[in-house]
Order: structure tokens, then C-alpha cells, then sequence
């Protein structure tokens, strides 16, 4: 399903230029350590990387994200990680809000809480779609580039995730 | 992995569980760090003792004792921020949405139901009819015995209630959802099917709002005590205090993957009626939960408790009904 900006509101969109230049198979062995996490499963097809998380353990690093894709596109000279992960979290959280606005509404005893409680969400929302995203960024450069950050590349048409991925021109 | 030995038990044959306080970890850093958290407790628990005993009424309310929780709250945030006892007990922000939906569905729905259908409609209905002059004897002794003594009772009434969850099936059901949480923070003890945290709820609090000063001092008394048991802040904590008063180090052997260490120290605020019924454990440890430390995802933790319990029944009716069926071991 292809949901254009509304899907922005709990998918996690990148792209990030590699240095030096590496094929698929070098970019996900450099990142086989961020998915050995438990409740984690990873799947390969060619330049792209699929995974799936189930009850994600609390310090991994990716617990947020319900499941993803990484696709690694080469260039005449370069290459770049192109990545689109979906967060049951983020959605959960914007949602809360709006749950919390009803429940100010319908109870009476629990006006100012739920209200105070809605303003909280809708803040934590805003903190994590900024937070988590330039976290997982850093995760991904410091296993690929090193200390290195990498220049961000030309923005990326929006992807469904969950949707076949379109093979590279090149490949390794 | 072998365990030690605690009286008739071996706990930390299943994970490892640190027993006993000597081989404790410290507070490292200066000797400011070092003095600020070991005294830190005692302090506050002094200053909010000071404080409900001898503010004046036109700010010793409800609405301040609210105030201050919530100041505090922020305050231990911070601390465990600057010096956490583990580090992978870590809050991270989706640790932080899913512990604040759990604090705010307290603050409103289960509060709801606790004021409309829990112990605040009984004591309120009980109050209508109480002669308060019967209560002269309680009343006469001085502010902080009486304070004392409300929350002693209402900790007898929680260990009875917790240890009766650990030991009753339909009652683990309910409780054992907070036991799958693999970390511990100043939220974390909200964690926990909402029937539990409905059940849990279930106190005598109400029953001492004609002893308003005494019922606020008793308040802060839990408050001051009890609410680090589920914070991830690293104190060098007194040995008195530990002798006296439940504390993260007893809360973190309660919350242990080993079977016999999650069954021990079952109080609130004061360890010493785990010592007094033999259930006390002096520990710590850092790995947490059930199942291997298993995360329960938001979803799992709201219906497991119904879900097994469906599965439970189903089987004992099977057993009973068709005991046939059911293959020998």
C-alpha cells in the first residue's frame, strides 16, 4: 500500500552515500551486526535487505522499527544505502494524542489528565520522528563510513516498504 | 550455574543474582558524587518528613503533595540520566512512550474506575458511617506514629496481596505481565495489565481522609521509600536503609529471570516484613523479566492475561471433562 506523506508519519526514509564505493554484499556485512538482535529476521535478494522484528529486545537499536528495506544502488563511480523502515512505535505514538483528547472528553474526572497526557504524546511524537530517524543514520555511517558522516544524497522517491523493490541498474 | 544458598532456597541457579550487600557495585566518581548519592535518600525522606509535620495548612494539600511528586519525578529522571545503575537498563524513547501511556492510562482510566467501582466508593460509604470518636486512641499519638503506622498497615495489606499474585493462579495471570519487563526505571512499576494495576490499586488510602495531615505525611512516607524501587539510579545506599526499607537493589532480585529470587521481598516500603515472613532476599541483579527476557509487545501485555486464561481453563475443563483424552506423562 502507497500512502504518500501520510505513511511519513511512521515510515523512516534515508539515503546515505558510502565511502568508499561498496558492493551489496560488503554494505550488509557491515551491517550483519545491527540485525543479530533477537526477534529479528533478515532476508537478502540481491542489492536489497529486508528484515522483520518481533518484540525487539529494549536496548536494541532498532527496537522501534516493525520491519524495513535496505537497498544499496550503484553508481558509475559511487553507491549509496538507500533505506525505508516502518515504526509501530512512532505510529502508536502519534495516535495517542487523539486517544487521550477522547478520553479527556468522555470522562469527566480525567479532563485535565488526559489533556495534560495528550500534550506530553503529541510532544514525545515530535521529539522521536526527529530523534529516532538521525539515530539510526548514525548507526548506519558509523558501521559503513566510520567516524565519517556521510553528505546526504538527492532525496529519494517515496517507497511503500513493504512493496518489491525496483533492481538496481548495477550491480556488484 | 550454581546458586547460593539463602536459607532453604538457592537463589541464582537459573541467572545470576548477586546476594548479599559486599559485593554490590559502588558509586564511582568524586567525593561530592559519592556523598550525594549515598545520603540522598535519607535526606529526602527527612526534608518530606519536616516538611508535612510542620508546613501550615494553607499550603500542606493535596494539590501540593501532587505538585511535589511530580517535581520529584523529573528529579530521578535526571538522576538516572547522570548515574544509572546498569547501562542497559537504559532509557531509550520508545522505553519512555511505552512507560508514560502506562502512567497516563493510570492517571486516567484506571483512576476512574478505582474512584467509581474500586476502594474509594467502599471507604467513602464506610466513612458515611464511622464514628470518628472511636478513633481518639489513633488520633491522640503523635502525627508521625499515625503516619507510620497507615502505611504499615497498608504494606501488610500489599504483601499479602502481592504474595497472594505470586502463589495464586488467577491472580498470577493477572500480575505476571509486570514481571515480563526487562528493565527497570522510575516508570517501570506501572507496567502490568491494567487489572493488575486495578487490583494493586485496591487500598486503604481512602480510608484516612479524616486524617488529612497524618494521610498526607503517610503519602510521602511511601513516597519517599518506595518509589525507587523501580529506578535505575545507582546509590551507594546505607545499610540501615537497606535493613529497613525496600530499595531498587530488593526490587531488582524480585524482578530477576531466576525463578527462586522473583520470589522474595514482596513489600512495598518496608523489607523488614519480608524478613519478619522469611521471604527477604539482599541482593541485586541486572538481568530481568520471564521467558529468557522475552519483551512483551504493548498488545501481548493488555490481553495475555485474558488470553491465558481462556487456555488455562480450556485445559482444566478438557482434564476434567474428558480425562481420557489427556495423555500420561
Amino acid at each position: 500500500m502507497n500512502l504518500p506523506f501520510i505513511d511519513t508519519i511512521w515510515t523512516v526514509r534515508g539515503s546515505l552515500a558510502l565511502i568508499p564505493p561498496r558492493t551489496s554484499a560488503e554494505t550488509f556485512a557491515a551491517l550483519d551486526d545491527q540485525f543479530q538482535a533477537d526477534g529479528t529476521r533478515t532476508a537478502i535478494d540481491g542489492d536489497t535487505l529486508t528484515f522483520r522484528k518481533k518484540d525487539p529486545r529494549a536496548q536494541d537499536k532498532m527496537a522501534i522499527y516493525r520491519s524495513g528495506t535496505l537497498t544499496v544502488e550503484q553508481g558509475q563511480t559511487t553507491s549509496r544505502l538507500v533505506y525505508a523502515m516502518n515504526s509501530g512505535t512512532l505510529l502508536f505514538c502519534f495516535a495517542l494524542p487523539f486517544f487521550f483528547v477522547a478520553v479527556a472528553l468522555l470522562l469527566k474526572d480525567a479532563k485535565t489528565s488526559g489533556l495534560v497526557f495528550a500534550g506530553i504524546f503529541a510532544a514525545l511524537y515530535i521529539a522521536g520522528r526527529i530523534l529516532e530517524p538521525w539515530l539510526i543514520r548514525k548507526a548506519f555511517t558509523k558501521r559503513l563510513n566510520g567516524e565519517a558522516e556521510a553528505p546526504d544524497t538527492a532525496p529519494v522517491a517515496a517507497r511503500d516498504p513493504g512493496a518489491p523493490l525496483q533492481q538496481s541498474a548495477h550491480h556488484a | 550455574m550454581n546458586g547460593v544458598r539463602v536459607g532453604k532456597r538457592v537463589i541464582g541457579a537459573d541467572s545470576p543474582v548477586t546476594v548479599g550487600w559486599d559485593n554490590l557495585p559502588k558509586v564511582e566518581g568524586g567525593p561530592f558524587k559519592r556523598m550525594f548519592f549515598t545520603y540522598f535518600q535519607p535526606a529526602v525522606l527527612l526534608a518530606l518528613v519536616l516538611f508535612w509535620m510542620y508546613a501550615p495548612d494553607s499550603i500542606a494539600k493535596a494539590s501540593t503533595a501532587i505538585g511535589i511528586g511530580i517535581g520529584f519525578k523529573v528529579l530521578l529522571y535526571i538522576l538516572e540520566w547522570v548515574n544509572p545503575r546498569y547501562k542497559s537498563w537504559s532509557l531509550t524513547w520508545k522505553e519512555l512512550v511505552v512507560d508514560l501511556f502506562y502512567v497516563a492510562i493510570a492517571y486516567t482510566l484506571i483512576r476512574y474506575l478505582g474512584k467509581n467501582f474500586g476502594s474509594d466508593v467502599w471507604a467513602e460509604h464506610i466513612l458515611k458511617s464511622f464514628d470518628t470518636e472511636k478513633f481518639t486512641w489513633f488520633t491522640s499519638m503523635p502525627l508521625l506514629v499515625q503516619a507510620f503506622l497507615i502505611t504499615l498497615f497498608a504494606d501488610i495489606c500489599y504483601y499479602w496481596m502481592h504474595r497472594g499474585m505470586h502463589n495464586w493462579y488467577p491472580l498470577w495471570l493477572s500480575h505476571s505481565v509486570h514481571h515480563y519487563i526487562t528493565q527497570l526505571n522510575i516508570n517501570k512499576g506501572q507496567i502490568g495489565n491494567p487489572t493488575e494495576i486495578f487490583l494493586i490499586g485496591l487500598g486503604i488510602g481512602g480510608f484516612f481522609d479524616f486524617l488529612p495531615r497524618a494521610a498526607l505525611l503517610a503519602g510521602s512516607l511511601g513516597m519517599s521509600i518506595s518509589i525507587y524501587q523501580h529506578a535505575n539510579i545507582r546509590f551507594n545506599t546505607p545499610r540501615w536503609w537497606l535493613f529497613l526499607f525496600n530499595t531498587t537493589e530488593h526490587h531488582s532480585v524480585h524482578h530477576s529471570l531466576d525463578y527462586e529470587a522473583s520470589r522474595s521481598n514482596y513489600c512495598n516500603t518496608y523489607i523488614f516484613l519480608d524478613r519478619i515472613f522469611g521471604t527477604c532476599v539482599d541482593g541485586e541483579a541486572e538481568l530481568l523479566g520471564m521467558e529468557g527476557g522475552r519483551r512483551m509487545s504493548i498488545p501481548e501485555q493488555m490481553t495475555y492475561t485474558f488470553t491465558e486464561g481462556y487456555k488455562s481453563s480450556k485445559a482444566f475443563l478438557q482434564r476434567r471433562l474428558h480425562p481420557a483424552a489427556v495423555p500420561a506423562e
